[in-house]
């Protein structure tokens, strides 16, 4: 079976496009759109990987990404934050809390294709 | 009472002698007893009557002029007619004459006195008053000694800005404090700037603090040079948050533009819906980018101006000041501070109260009574790590703690001083079982940072560090964590110890559970009995001056004997530190049979291929940001934090216990010893 995505956006425009590109390179995607629905979906089914904006209603990426590493279930997740947020200081905070890549708005959807298949597959 | 003329006094004396004879010959002729006695007694009450009339009374009016003369009124003068105290009241007024002269040049003094210093003082008032910024200038207590208009027209209640008045009824006292003691706390301090506010909170001033010096050179106040910064700050930190979520909202346009337009590009096979969807994306998203546009552009117009003040900050200053925050919160915190020395670009008062408000949560809400401070280098900045056993503090908390009323007035809640900051703080898991609240700050240069590339010292060998006395078996078995380490290192006249070279200068270090406490320092001159050569001088610095008055090091090793006692001794190339104080210690009848570490000999283990294990090498493979100046003690910090980082990486090779270490370390001395001797 392909591997699963969940794109965590609350910004529909950019779910249209990053939902478009995952399908076309052969995953399965579903779509939360605030951090609740996040944990909804993860409980549902575990996904392979979350690409997870930091700034969503009800709970924060970082939230998130701190609630996916503390929780024994969900050992294997590979979580990518895409976020606008530019600082250094918070890519520092993302990779501290868990993260295994932080992407920066905007990015190229080439690039992000390719660093998560590089993940899913490498 | 009129005094009698002088004749009279001599007739008043012949009467009293014949009517005494004329009595004596009474007694004599066979007058009866009883006639001889009443002619005494009435003799003696006649002598007691003149003599209470003529000199008692005019005695007591003399003392009384005196009195009047010295207490309040130098210009009186006894009156001269005193009866039989003629002579004693003519000194009298000879003295006081003498007295009134003396006033009248004093007075004529102070008037001249008072004229200059009013004159200094109408200049100084002058000087003042012609400033556009506002001066208050206070004593120690806060109590205000001078002000100008400018400062009455800054304050929100002018009329509350008065002489021997608080200054605190005008402006917020907890800054003044904070920067008051920040100066007192470094001598050489430059002055202090800050953001203040009035009392009310009304508004905001950008302040300047520099402290005053008595005589003795100890300080006595402290002078307030302000200026108004309400409107600058205002405009400053709308602009940065209007630029901020602009810019944001922007990255969040051009991802979605980007990844539409590259679909498009990439996928020529979509479905005439799917092509309408990505094209509405475009249309939106363009337009919305051009609105985003617009009104940063009218932002920056609107706001532009200087931000917050920043300074540089010694973390040692900030952490033993939270420290002393600390101990009385409720419930109280005890802060343990701990990592080398560094320096952040920040806003202190804000940071501190950010700091006192995240260890308080910690207390409340976690049951932290404990907290290690700790400043690490990371990717170029220096991170605050407030360190706890325990687990770390959710996000989701975290984040509710900084939206949380602040009690510090100097942001408007703990948010804003991380914004103010440029930064952001979170929750992590550190090591054995530990987790941390980290906090980025940039880093700033120490005042003084200069560090001279210096000749290594020749390598000892005539030691063994592994068959020391005190490596007993069960040290061997002891894991090196748990072990308490006095880094030290010692300075000399010269590199020949065997020759009569002598220490200088002796600097240590505590490290405890594998952490420097920068705290717990030893540190100390020491007069070695002989000049120090100029060669000797331009390795450490230590002159013959500076070791003139200070004590040789018979007073100063067994100090440094009981700072060490207990512990593990550690030095870089601890064969010479230990051969240098050597001696002295015998004839103090001092054993330093301590277990002994080589932080040279660690390196020499841990990296064999390296070629360069001085302490500047070592330092500059791990990265390590040297501000300590080199000295006994900058280095013994130095050695410290190297130390600290060789356990890391020991442990990463299977080395956990003091024996194995001791062992493998002579290992690598005695090849060390056999490659050179070849």
């Amino acid at each position: 079976m392909s591997a699963s995505v969940l794109v965590a956006d609350d910004d529909p425009n950019i779910v249209l496009s990053l939902e478009f590109l995952m399908k076309r390179a052969g995953y399965r995607v579903r779509v939360a759109r605030d951090g609740e629905q996040v944990l909804a979906a993860m409980a549902e089914e575990t996904p392979d990987l979350v690409l997870l904006d930091l700034m969503m209603p009800k709970r924060s990426g970082y939230d998130l990404c701190q609630i996916i590493r503390g929780n024994p279930a969900w050992p294997g997740v590979r979580v990518v934050m895409l976020t606008a947020k530019g600082q250094e200081v918070e890519r520092a905070k993302g990779m501290a809390l868990g993260a295994d890549d932080y992407i920066t708005k905007p990015f190229s959807t080439r690039e992000v294709v390719d660093r998560i298949k590089r993940m899913l597959e490498g | 009472m009129r005094a009698p003329p002088p004749g009279a006094v001599q007739r008043l004396r012949w009467c009293f002698l014949a009517l005494g004879a004329a009595v004596v010959l009474a007694g004599g002729w066979g007058a009866p007893p009883w006639a001889v006695a009443a002619g005494a007694g009435a003799l003696v009450a006649l002598a007691w009557g003149v003599a209470e009339l003529r000199l008692a009374r005019p005695l007591d009016r003399l003392a009384r002029d005196l009195m009047a003369a010295a207490r309040d009124d130098p210009y009186r003068a006894p009156r001269p007619r005193q009866g039989w105290a003629t002579r004693i009241g003519q000194a009298a007024a000879a003295v006081q004459a003498r007295l009134a002269a003396a006033e009248a040049d004093r007075a004529a003094l102070l008037a001249a006195a008072t004229a200059r210093s009013e004159e200094q003082k109408r200049r100084l008032e002058a000087i003042l008053l012609d400033l556009s910024e506002g001066v208050i200038v206070c004593g120690r207590d806060h109590r205000v000694l001078l002000f100008n208009q400018a400062a009455a027209g800054l304050v929100a209640a002018p009329h509350a800005l008065g002489l021997g008045r608080g200054v605190a009824e005008v402006l917020s006292r907890a800054p003044l404090a904070h920067h008051q003691e920040r100066l007192e706390r470094r001598a050489e301090a430059q002055p202090e700037r800050f953001v203040c506010a009035t009392a009310g909170g009304e508004r905001l001033l950008y302040a300047r603090m520099a402290l005053l010096a008595d005589a003795a050179g100890a300080p006595s106040g402290y002078v307030l040079t302000l200026t108004d910064a309400g409107g600058d700050l205002d405009r400053a930190a709308r602009l940065e948050r209007l630029l901020r979520t602009g810019i944001e909202r922007q990255r969040g346009l051009l991802a979605s533009l980007r990844a539409a337009v590259e679909t498009m590009a990439d996928a020529p096979d979509l479905t005439g819906a799917e092509r309408q969807a990505f094209e509405r994306v475009l249309l939106e998203e363009s337009l919305t980018l051009g609105e985003q546009n617009a009104a940063l552009a009218a932002a920056l117009d609107a706001f532009g101006g200087p931000a917050w003040p920043m300074a540089e900050i010694a973390t040692a200053d900030l952490f033993a000041l939270l420290a002393r925050r600390a101990a009385v919160l409720a419930p109280p915190v005890a802060i343990v501070p701990a990592g080398l020395p560094d320096w952040v670009y920040a806003d202190s008062l804000s940071l501190l109260d950010l700091l006192e408000h995240l260890c308080g949560q910690l207390a409340r809400d976690c049951g932290v009574d404990r907290l290690t401070v700790e400043g690490t280098r990371e990717h170029g900045r220096v991170c605050l790590d407030l360190v706890w056993t325990g687990t770390p503090v959710p996000e989701g908390t975290l984040a509710a703690w900084l939206d949380l009323p602040f009690e510090g007035r100097s942001a408007a809640d703990a948010r804003a001083v991380l914004e103010r900051h440029g930064t952001a703080c979170w929750s992590q898991a550190a090591r054995h079982g530990e987790a941390l609240i980290r906090i980025p700050l940039p880093s700033a240069e120490a005042p003084e940072t200069a560090r001279r590339k210096l000749p290594m010292r020749p390598e000892f060998y005539d030691f063994d560090l592994a068959d020391r006395p005190a490596v007993t078996d069960a040290l061997r078995d002891r894991r090196l964590r748990a072990l308490d380490f006095v880094v030290f290192d010692v300075e000399t006249t010269g590199l020949e110890l065997s020759k009569g070279d002598e220490v200088v200068s002796i600097g240590a270090v505590r490290v405890v559970n594998g952490r420097v406490l920068p705290l717990e320092t030893f540190e100390r001159l020491v007069n070695p009995g002989r000049p120090i050569p100029p060669e000797s001088v331009r390795f450490h610095g230590v002159t013959d001056a500076d070791v003139a008055d200070k004590p040789p090091l018979s007073i100063v090793l067994p100090q440094f004997f009981r700072f060490a006692a207990g512990a593990v001794l550690v030095a870089h190339n601890a064969a010479f530190d230990m051969t240098a104080i050597g001696r002295a210690a015998a004839a103090c009848g001092l054993v330093f049979d301590h277990p002994v570490l080589d932080t040279l000999l660690i390196s020499a283990w841990l990296d064999p291929e390296e070629a360069d294990h001085s302490l500047d090498g070592i330092a500059a493979r791990m990265e390590l940001v040297l501000t300590a100046r080199h000295n006994a003690l900058g280095d013994a910090l130095t050695e410290a934090a190297i130390l600290v980082r060789q356990f890391e990486r020991l442990e990463a090779r299977g080395i956990d216990r003091f024996g194995p270490l001791a062992e493998a370390i002579d290992l690598s001395a005695r090849l060390r010893q056999h490659r050179m001797a070849f």
